[in-house]
């Protein structure tokens, strides 16, 4: 018969003799990450791999501190970086929908804005002043008047010459035409034809002459006009780069050996050139859209035409601070490519390089850039465009309407910016494996993971090391210094947070709330310093603040609603043990099992699985017990029963197969007909061979099944079966602790079947003697005579030509023949850590709910829902496929 | 100070030049603000038609192009032109809800226009109907009007703005003071300010005359400004105006500017609207 175990090996105390402080005050800050030297490795390499490609995907459990490991290495290294450049968009003279890039050293690209903001304003006032001085006013005149004189003069002469001959000019609705005169007046026709024959010819040639001489030179007078237009030009030229020249030339030195200023500097001489006359022209606008509306909304046009000379400093860097480390906490398509912001004017978007914004992928250009993974998968077309971001090693700013195609109206398409950037994702492994599987470019753009562990080694260095990460984030929150032994408190339930009395959480999110709830404690109880006892105050209320429904179930049991029994034996009736998880807190229950056998073809009925209640993990759990019979017991014979278990109350799905080991004890006590202790419950997995296997969750199994029978008194000979394997993951509370070291609770680790139900049922299990059979008074003698009698009916019933199945009825009846009446199902409870069928916590918290109110609504004739699933691997694991 | 030289008949020569439309415009406004009425003239050209009927005759135009002349097509040109000038003259009458007449007459340009004149008080005119060439200052009718017609004259290249000063050359003869009274009229009608040109006098002379303007213009409430011309001539004036930002020049008839062999250069000089004050 197996022990139980002794109440030290229930829960694994804090050696306070190891920690040699008095309070956290007492301990120096932790520079090094805990834990995670696998992680920390990974991000080493991938920050040190300057190649595309090694951008960094870190995955762990939420709460795991993957985001302050990272930040804080690359904050660090980042700092020892060169500062990344600044990056501005300009005016493209050329192509106007195309604003250029220019790349400055880290803090020149304000520098440049600001120095173009002071040059418009000295270029503006200079040309004025230049074009409205009497010199230039006297120079322009005398080309204008030259040319018009040289018009006059030539119009003159053919007047003159025309009035000589007494023709004169005569302006016409559509022109000039010649006339001939006489006293001042046109000549009449009647005169005119009065005139000698040749003197009318005369006249016709002269007049015709006349008209040859005005068509040359009114041919003339365009080209004249033009060359005046040129030497205005001309002029205007010399004198704007009089003045512009050496102002843009002072700053053209300013940046000698930046690549890409000199040239838009002179682009920016050249069209101050080329548009000299409208710069002049206050009152009216430039010719861009932007100018024009920013002329209608009433700014001053010519500030709305030097706007083409101001520079949009998109990313400026003030030199000092290294690298840029970049957290995206807004991942949108728009926020990570940045974007081109338009204006609503007169009912038309308009839009110009001024209205050019940075995304992330901008500002952590030459530095890192950190998001959530989530995050970034759940924005439409975030991920594609970081993807091709990193892809093509540059920035492009565009909509997703140009994106996609869908929008073909003219816009902007600034000039790529070149990417040189680290990215760092952070995600569960879940999502890490699913990119993994499901894009093939994941793995060449994320060729790093660092995976961080939720846990570590918890041994003396260990404790020692994990006080003094706790007073480095009791500092790093300003909280009260903890005493030694809360801070022994906190690494006690560390421990119990990971479910394991050998290992610490490094999950440091729900030890950091505890540090702080703690405080709150202190601070109510007017302490300095935090104690234990605020500690454990502060686990006690957050247990409290969530534990309703557990209460309730509770409740519900003691009131007979659930019917659960714990003193008494009773045939085919096991306690079986199951968890439920509501969010971040999650509580043990006891469920009853019933198993109940008749004559059949060896047929083990999970009546779960054949309503839909029951998971794949526990089908696989109940077909085991099938193979664990047929392999023991009466192997020359068919396996002749049809049995059937079920988990009594149970109105949610069941998954897991942390039952297993209790469904096949109520099978073997209904094949053996021997009572089984009701003031045991039971917990773990079996195998084919009988093995008691791990199982998850047993800290929340045994203190649900123990809350339990203190509310209904302990007897003194209640306890829990767990696994053996199991026992090293025991961190029990300290009540349960007390019970068992007082003698009135009891656990028993069982590594097989025969363990268990050598103290369920208090008989020798049995083994097979030298002739291969169990001795008769024995567990597994009653239960294979059992199966070698139901064996036997078939043969016979066989040998009549009956139907073993129309028989049934009198073979069960023949069982209670056999004294051991119509065999009331037993139950044996299983399951291990809870999770519904339906993804998500909302679902997880209703269907458990559901469950609690099932359990009422069943006696009503209502029915409830719920869901637990049970299983080892399900806890260790990190999805379905690694559960079991 | 006196206002004499009431102006209760203006009359407008309109054909449909920029120069004439704006004439229209600033004609209609004037008669509103001095209550007077507006006649309308339109001239058709008698030299142009009876050139139409040559059977030679042939117009060049602007594109260098030639074409025989109709007699028939240019009476409907005329016709066109003369509904067009009707028509803007109405409208602009009607915005002003000032009373107005149009009449067309036949016959040399100039000498109509001229003749019209004295059955005004005032003839407004646009300074160049259609410019042969771009900066072409004046033309010969209006020439002829500033130093021929028998009352004041407005040559205009645009509509009178409101607000900008009004400039004044002013020696103190009885014309001048005319013309003052007028340009302190015009100056009230519009809320301007009033920019007197005081020519070079004896020293003596110059400073009482300013004395006395000084206090005439006083009691008349206008924002004024009196600004010495230290030279006498056109270019003088001219660049007193510039400087003034004048939006009209009003001199007297008898002032030397106004001189046939002056007024040609003085208009090319000026880029705002001429009054001859008669």
């Amino acid at each position: 018969m197996v022990d139980p175990l002794p109440p030290e090996r229930l829960f694994r105390s804090c050696d306070l003799s190891q920690l040699s402080f008095a309070t956290t005050d007492d301990l120096p800050d932790l520079d090094e990450v805990v834990a995670q030297e696998r992680a920390v490795a990974a991000v080493r390499f991938a920050i040190g791999v300057g190649h595309p490609g090694f951008n960094l995907f870190a995955l762990g459990p939420a709460g795991s501190g993957k985001q302050s490991v990272v930040r804080q290495f690359l904050d660090r290294r980042a700092a020892q970086e060169a500062p990344a450049s600044d990056w501005c968009y300009v005016y493209n003279f050329a192509q106007p929908h195309r604003p250029r890039v220019l790349r400055l050293p880290a803090g020149r690209g304000a520098e440049l804005r600001d120095t173009m903001g002071h040059l418009v304003d000295d270029l503006r006032g200079a040309i004025r002043s230049a074009f409205e001085s009497d010199e230039y006013r006297v120079q322009r005149q005398a080309i204008e008047a030259e040319v018009k004189e040289q018009q006059e003069k030539r119009f003159n002469e053919i007047q003159e010459a025309a009035k000589k001959e007494a023709i004169a000019v005569v302006r016409t609705p559509g022109g000039l035409a010649f006339a001939p005169m006489h006293d001042g007046e046109v000549i009449t026709p009647e005169e005119f034809h009065k005139l000698p024959e040749a003197e009318r010819k005369r006249i016709e040639a002269e007049i015709a002459a006349f008209q040859e001489r005005l068509q040359a030179f009114l041919h003339q007078v365009p080209q004249w006009e033009r060359e005046s237009r040129d030497r205005v030009g001309k002029l205007n030229r010399e004198v704007a780069l009089f003045v512009a020249g050496p102002l843009i030339e002072a700053v053209i030195h300013r940046y000698d050996g930046v690549d890409g200023v000199q040239g838009y500097l002179e682009a920016v001489r050249d069209d101050v050139v080329d548009h000299l006359e409208r710069l002049q022209q206050t009152d009216e606008g430039g010719e861009s859209p932007i100018a024009h509306a920013l002329q209608l909304s009433g700014a001053p046009p010519a500030a709305a035409f030097f706007r083409r000379y101001q520079v949009n400093c998109l990313v400026e860097h003030d030199g000092g601070d290294g690298a840029p480390v970049v957290y995206e906490d807004n991942p949108t398509f728009q926020n990570l490519v940045g974007r081109v912001e338009h204006m609503a004017q007169m009912g038309a978007l308009i839009t110009d390089f001024q209205l050019i914004k940075a995304g992330s992928l901008h500002r952590a250009n030459g530095g890192y850039l950190l998001m959530d993974a989530r995050q970034l998968l759940t924005q439409p077309y975030a991920w594609e465009g970081l993807k091709r971001a990193l892809r093509q090693g540059e920035a492009t700013i565009e909509s997703l309407g140009q994106m996609l195609s869908l929008v073909t109206t003219v816009s902007l398409e600034p000039e790529p910016i070149p990417l040189t950037v680290k990215v760092v994702l952070f995600g569960d492994p879940y999502l890490y494996y699913l990119l993994s599987h499901l894009d093939s470019e994941f793995p060449e753009l994320f060729k790093v993971a660092a995976d961080f562990d939720d846990r570590m080694v918890r041994n003396a260095a260990g404790e020692a090391l994990y006080a003094r990460l706790i007073a480095t984030l009791v500092r790093r929150d300003r909280l009260r210094p903890l005493e030694r032994d809360a801070v022994a408190r906190v690494i006690e339930h560390s421990a119990r947070l990971v479910e394991d009395a050998e290992r610490l959480s490094v999950r440091m999110a729900p030890v950091v709330d505890l540090l702080r709830e703690a405080d709150y404690q202190a601070g109510e109880a007017g302490h300095a310093a935090c104690t234990a006892g605020d500690v454990q105050g502060a686990i006690d209320a957050a247990i409290h603040r969530a534990d309703r429904l557990r209460a309730r179930v509770l409740e519900e049991t003691e009131r007979g609603t659930l019917l659960i029994a714990t003193t008494g034996t009773e045939v085919g009736q096991v306690n079986g043990l199951s968890v439920i998880q509501l969010g971040a807190f999650a509580f043990g229950h006891p469920s009853r099992i019933t198993a109940r056998v008749r004559l059949g073809e060896g047929e083990v009925v999970d009546i779960e699985r054949e309503v839909e209640l029951g998971g794949p993990l526990h089908s696989k759990g109940v077909l085991i017990l099938a193979g664990f019979l047929g392999g023991r017991y009466v192997t020359d014979r068919p396996l002749s029963l049809y049995a059937t278990l079920v988990f009594e109350q149970s109105y949610g799905g069941v998954e897991g197969d942390s039952a297993s080991s209790a469904e096949l004890y109520c099978l073997l006590s209904a094949l053996a007909s021997l009572p089984i202790r009701q003031g045991l419950a039971v917990t773990g997995s079996v195998n084919q061979l009988g093995q008691v296997q791990a199982i998850g969750g047993v800290n929340e199994k045994i203190e649900g099944f123990f809350d339990l029978c203190v509310a209904r008194g302990l007897s003194g000979d209640q306890g829990v079966l767990i696994p053996a394997a199991n026992v090293h993951h025991l961190m029990l509370r300290r009540a349960v602790v007390e019970a068992v070291a007082a003698g009135r609770f009891h656990i028993y680790p069982v590594a097989t079947i025969d363990e268990g139900i050598e103290l369920l049922t208090g008989l020798p299990a049995g083994a097979r003697d030298g002739d291969g059979l169990y001795p008769p008074g024995t567990v597994n003698g009653r239960v294979e005579a059992r199966l070698a009698e139901l064996a036997e009916i078939r043969v016979s019933l066989a040998h009549r030509g009956d139907d073993p199945e129309a028989e049934a009825g009198e073979a069960e009846g023949g069982g209670g023949r056999a004294g051991e009446g119509a065999l009331p199902a037993g139950g044996g409870g299983a399951a291990g850590r809870a999770r519904p069928f339906a993804p998500g916590g909302r679902s997880a918290l209703l269907s458990s709910e559901q469950a609690a109110r099932g359990s009422r609504g069943s006696a009503l004739g209502g029915r409830g829902a719920g869901s637990a699933e049970g299983g080892f691997g399900a806890q260790v694991g990190e999805g379905w496929g690694e559960a079991g | 100070m006196s206002e004499g030289g009431e102006i209760r008949r203006i009359v407008v020569a309109v054909d449909t030049s920029a120069d004439s439309l704006a004439a229209v415009g600033a004609a209609a406004g004037l008669a509103a603000g001095l209550s007077a009425e507006l006649h309308g003239l339109f001239v058709e050209d008698d030299n142009l038609v009876r050139l139409a009927r040559l059977p030679f005759a042939r117009e060049i135009c602007f594109s260098a192009s030639s074409r025989l002349l109709d007699a028939e097509a240019v009476e409907r040109q005329l016709r066109l032109l003369a509904a067009a000038a009707r028509k803007a003259l109405e409208r602009a009458a009607a915005g002003r809800q000032v009373a107005c007449t149009f009449r067309v007459a036949r016959g040399q340009v100039a000498r109509e226009v001229v003749a019209a004149a004295g059955a005004g008080d005032l003839l407004i005119l646009g300074r160049v109907s259609r410019p042969l060439f771009a900066g072409r200052p004046s033309g010969s009718t209006a020439r002829a009007a500033a130093t021929s017609a028998a009352s004041s004259v407005l040559l205009l290249t645009a509509a009178i703005t409101l607000g900008q000063p009004v400039v004044a050359v002013y020696d103190g003869r009885e014309l001048a003071r005319r013309a003052l009274a007028l340009a302190v009229r015009l100056a009230r009608l519009q809320q301007s300010s009033l920019t007197l040109l005081l020519p070079p006098l004896a020293a003596g002379e110059g400073a009482a005359l300013e004395k006395s303007v000084a206090v005439a213009l006083l009691a008349t409430g206008l924002d004024f400004t009196l600004q010495p011309v230290r030279r006498a001539g056109r270019a003088a004036v001219a660049a007193a105006v510039g400087e003034a930002h004048g939006g009209l020049l009003v001199v007297a008839a008898d002032n030397r500017l106004l001189a046939p062999e002056e007024l040609t250069p003085l208009l090319d000089l000026l880029t705002c609207p001429l009054l001859v004050v008669r």
